[in-house]
């Protein structure tokens, strides 16, 4: 212990640090937190996508056939050969029917060189390439011993097999993924500074000074000021970013930032394409920085917080200079992240429409979100005024709101990693755990975040005896459901095919199971426990905090996001609101439990028992369609209303 | 609780404020049960030490908080359920109302005057005049950071009344001021009275209060302890000088004194 003043003014300078929240978050959040989860996620994204690549198959053409070296090539994995004449390889490549050509030298022919033709600027041609490399390298040597053999000696070792790669790649994609690597970074840590700049001013600027309060004493819907901030600070940032786009192209198209001077050429419909892109980033950046402005109590206190924000632009605008992480699942929808891979693939020359539909779709939602939560917080009080804002889990109606969404946060976030690797060492025993302690587990600290007064525990996750009619209905629609789901997933296959890959550890580890494993497994354990955990303790929760329509919502909301796959997104989601809908409606848990595990286990059963019997009706026919809409309906009509059965009462005369 | 008078443009009847205590205790009651009303031509004081709930019961009434319970009108609109009404009708001025550095005298009026839905030439010659009326047509041009404290004012008090709202909420507005632009401000007020507007006046300097107020309401610790005129005040608590009104009217002990 330190005495006298030193020891004094060391006291006083830690009981100061400790009360600041800007301290705390920098020294502890951060470190402790931030820049694990978000460094963590973005690895654990590039090392999903590697395995992904790693397992994908690829189609090759190749021409010629020299015995020894096409026996080596069929035995490289993942690699599916299609044999064409040597001078359709190049259409091959053009019409992007294989990633890669291999032109093999004839049998007769004395070992010469063996040519690798592709667009190398694209990671499927470097992978292939790579592959066969590989094969080739190791085949080097034993094709010349044969040769030195045949010549029964004579001669020596000294005709080398030779790999001669050869990159077809066109001007522009070889510009655009030179350029690519740098020019992505650069713009977005661009349109970050300036949003960062415009965005800290125009609120907690204003508050610092005082003419938030004078602006709001005019007669104003507050929701106008925040859509005439966010113009601003989105537009401005946006004629940054296409100033610096312009700056950057040109000085490209020099060869000015080159190493060696080169010059790259640029597509100009590709900087046209990146130039778009920019505008739903900037508004998002803009958005994001005036929620940080308009939380913070003063100018100095945001800039404090532009850090953390400056990670998460930093993270992906970083990555997206390698060719690592592909634009598809789950990153089409991270925030900046997707625009900053997109806008890296389309300079490549490698646009995909879908996935730009789909970057930018989540971005608007993304951009929906922060600035509702930009007008929210310039509805409060202590925005407009500067007094210290409520504390983030406070034991107020607000704090525990908030308290919930993070706790559901948290659960979908520790069930997908706590549970990916509690798979990865035992699909059917690490998917048991998930469901039966790991998920409960996180539902408890849903308890532990969520202060204040709660009904009793029963009550609260609605375990009351359902009316036998509830029951009844939840199983008929159930069962309903099962049809029009699968028709909604082949409908969304045709926006959004789902790669094989995504439920293919899944089906292996199903197969090998028995009927009743597999029931108990893939039905009876999702429909207890995650309608213990999202329509018991989350919609409970969330009813608690608002109206019953917005905790059906949100619970659905999350209830998808906790399967962590955009192909199932929307179907979990569907089947989340009529899973919610049923607890409000019934006021029990248990006919949720029944139609989740009706729904579930029809769609078990059904598969197996459709693979060893004829279906009776053509299952996307008519009849199946109005057996569908019939049980739905019946489901619908038990679970909503009810048919008087006793007479009304007699008028009263 | 004492009665409204018929024609009062601002109404106040048990006006409450408490702020939340993030940890989850009741909370800090800063405005507790407050009644006053004020009518046209009259400059209603309202006088308290600092801390004393005056800047919260005129936040409340220009809709920049929202009472915990009470009520409160403005030229007949409700503070909450009408707020965008309310501030059609209401100036307001105080110590943490700021202006745009960066923009001129003239620039900050015209603003103020076309988000209140003024334009064209009818703004234009309102911005005109009060330039005139406050003396700062040689200012008009230069950015706001640029000015004085007092002449900042002068603008701020332009902005304040740019939509000529027959009701005006001065929060201490002579803070800060010199002598002579304090002198400026009273004028200024005095001849929003004359022109038969209602003004509520907040200070803690009793002679400000002693030379414009009609009636004052004498507020410490939240609650309101006294009402009335001066004289009425004068001849409840039996002291001459507001000074001593005041000091006799702010101890704890002392029972709540309102003009019938």
């Amino acid at each position: 212990m330190i005495t006298g003043p030193l020891g004094t003014l060391i006291r006083k300078e830690f009981a100061e640090l400790r009360r600041d929240r800007r301290v705390l978050l920098l020294t502890l959040v951060l470190p402790v937190v931030l820049y694990p989860v978000v460094i963590g996620a973005m690895n654990r994204v590039q090392h999903d996508h590697s395995a992904e690549v790693e397992a994908a198959r690829y189609t090759v053409a190749v021409a010629g056939d020299h015995g020894e070296l096409t026996g080596v090539l069929a035995g490289v994995d993942g690699i599916r050969w299609r044999n064409v004449a040597p001078d359709s390889l190049r259409a091959m490549l053009d019409a992007g029917r294989a990633s890669l050509a291999v032109r093999l030298p004839d049998a007769d022919a004395p070992v010469d060189t063996v040519r690798l033709i592709g667009r190398m600027t694209s990671s499927s041609a470097q992978v292939v390439a790579d592959r066969v490399e590989t094969a080739l390298e190791s085949a080097r040597w034993r094709v010349l011993e044969q040769e030195y053999r045949a010549r029964g000696g004579e001669g020596g070792l000294d005709a080398p097999l030779d790999l001669d790669t050869r990159d077809v790649s066109t001007a522009r994609e070889s510009g655009g993924a030179e350029a690519g690597r740098l020019l992505v970074y650069l713009l977005l840590m661009t349109l970050f500074m300036a949003a960062s700049t415009l965005g800290i001013d125009m609120i907690a600027g204003e508050k610092e000074r005082g003419t938030l309060e004078t602006l709001f004493l005019a007669p104003l819907d507050r929701t106008l000021v925040a859509r005439a901030k966010l113009v601003v600070a989105g537009g401005g940032a946006l004629l940054t970013g296409l100033l610096s786009l312009v700056s950057l192209s040109l000085s490209y198209g020099t060869g000015w930032l080159a190493e060696d001077g080169a010059a790259a050429a640029l597509d100009p419909a590709a900087l046209a394409l990146v130039a778009a892109l920019m505008l739903p980033l900037a508004v998002l950046l803009a958005a994001v920085m005036l929620m940080v402005s308009a939380w913070a109590r003063s100018l100095k206190e945001a800039q404090y917080y532009v850090l953390p924000v400056m990670l998460t632009v930093f993270v992906p605008a970083f990555l997206s200079m390698s060719q690592a992480i592909e634009a598809t699942g789950v990153v089409t929808v991270l925030p900046i992240a997707n625009v900053a891979f997109v806008m890296r693939d389309v300079l490549a020359g490698r646009p995909d429409a879908a996935t730009m539909v789909i970057v930018v779709a989540s971005t608007l939602g993304w951009i929906a979100l922060a600035a509702r939560q930009v007008t929210t917080l310039m509805e409060r009080e202590e925005t407009v005024l500067g007094f210290d804002p409520e504390p983030f889990f406070a034991p107020t109606e607000g704090g525990r709101r908030r308290a919930i969404q993070v706790a559901l946060a948290l659960t979908v976030t520790g069930f997908f990693y706590v549970g990916q690797w509690l798979q990865s060492r035992s699909p059917v025993g690490g998917l048991a755990l998930s469901l039966w302690v790991l998920l409960p587990a996180l539902a408890l600290l849903t308890e532990r975040l969520v202060r204040g007064r709660r009904p009793r525990w029963t009550e609260a996750v609605a375990l009351r005896s359902p009316a036998p009619r509830h029951v009844l209905g939840a199983m008929t629609l159930g069962l309903g459901l099962v049809l029009p789901m699968i028709g909604l997933q082949q409908l969304q296959a045709v926006f959004l095919p789902a790669p094989a890959s995504q439920f293919e550890l899944l089906g292996q580890t199903f197969e090998r199971m028995s009927l009743w494993q597999l029931f108990a497994l893939a039905a009876v354990s999702p429909a207890v426990c995650e309608e213990f955990v999202f329509r018991g303790v989350f919609l409970g929760h969330l009813r608690r905090q608002g109206s019953d329509r917005r905790a059906i919502l949100w619970s659905a909301f999350w209830f998808a996001l906790i399967h962590l796959s955009v192909f199932r997104f929307l179907p979990t989601f569907l089947l989340g609101l009529v899973l919610a809908a049923v607890v409000v409606r019934s006021r029990s848990l248990w006919p949720a439990v029944v139609l989740h595990l009706t729904y579930n286990g029809s769609l078990l059963l059904g598969e197996r028992w459709l693979r060893t019997h004829e279906a009776p009706f053509a299952l996307d026919g008519p009849v199946a369609a109005a057996a569908a809409l019939g049980l739905v309906l019946a489901g619908a009509a038990l679970l909503v209303r009810w048919p008087r059965l006793r007479p009304a009462p007699a008028e009263l005369p | 609780m004492s009665e409204t008078h018929r024609d009062a443009v601002v109404d106040v009847r048990g006006l409450t404020k408490i702020y939340p205590d993030h940890s989850g205790g009741e909370g800090t009651r800063a405005v507790d049960d407050v009644d006053f009303d004020c009518c046209p031509g009259e400059i209603f004081g309202l006088l308290g030490l600092n801390g004393a709930g005056k800047t919260t019961t005129l936040r409340m009434l220009s809709t920049a908080l929202t009472p915990t319970a009470g009520h409160a009108s403005i030229a007949g609109f409700d503070v909450v359920q009408q707020s965008r009404e309310v501030r059609e009708n209401i100036g307001f001025l105080s110590g943490t109302t700021g202006l745009y550095h960066r923009l001129t005298a003239r620039e900050m009026i015209s603003y103020f005057g076309e988000l209140h839905g003024l334009s064209g030439v009818a703004l234009q010659r309102r911005v005109d005049t009060l330039v005139e009326t406050f003396g700062i047509a040689d200012y008009a041009g230069q950015r706001c950071e640029k000015l004085s404290t007092g002449m900042k004012q002068k603008v701020n008090i332009a902005r304040t009344v740019i939509h000529d709202p027959p009701v005006l909420v001065l929060d201490e507005p002579t803070s800060g001021l010199d002598v002579l632009a304090a002198s400026t401000t009273l004028d200024f007020v005095d001849e929003v009275r004359r022109s038969g507007k209602c003004v509520i006046f907040s200070t803690h300097i009793m002679s400000e209060a002693e030379r414009l107020c009609d009636r004052i309401a004498i507020i410490h610790g939240g609650t309101v302890r006294a009402i009335g005129t001066l004289d009425e005040l004068r001849e409840r608590t039996g002291c001459h000088y507001l000074e001593d009104v005041f000091r006799s009217l702010a101890r704890p002990d002392a029972p709540e004194v309102t003009a019938p």
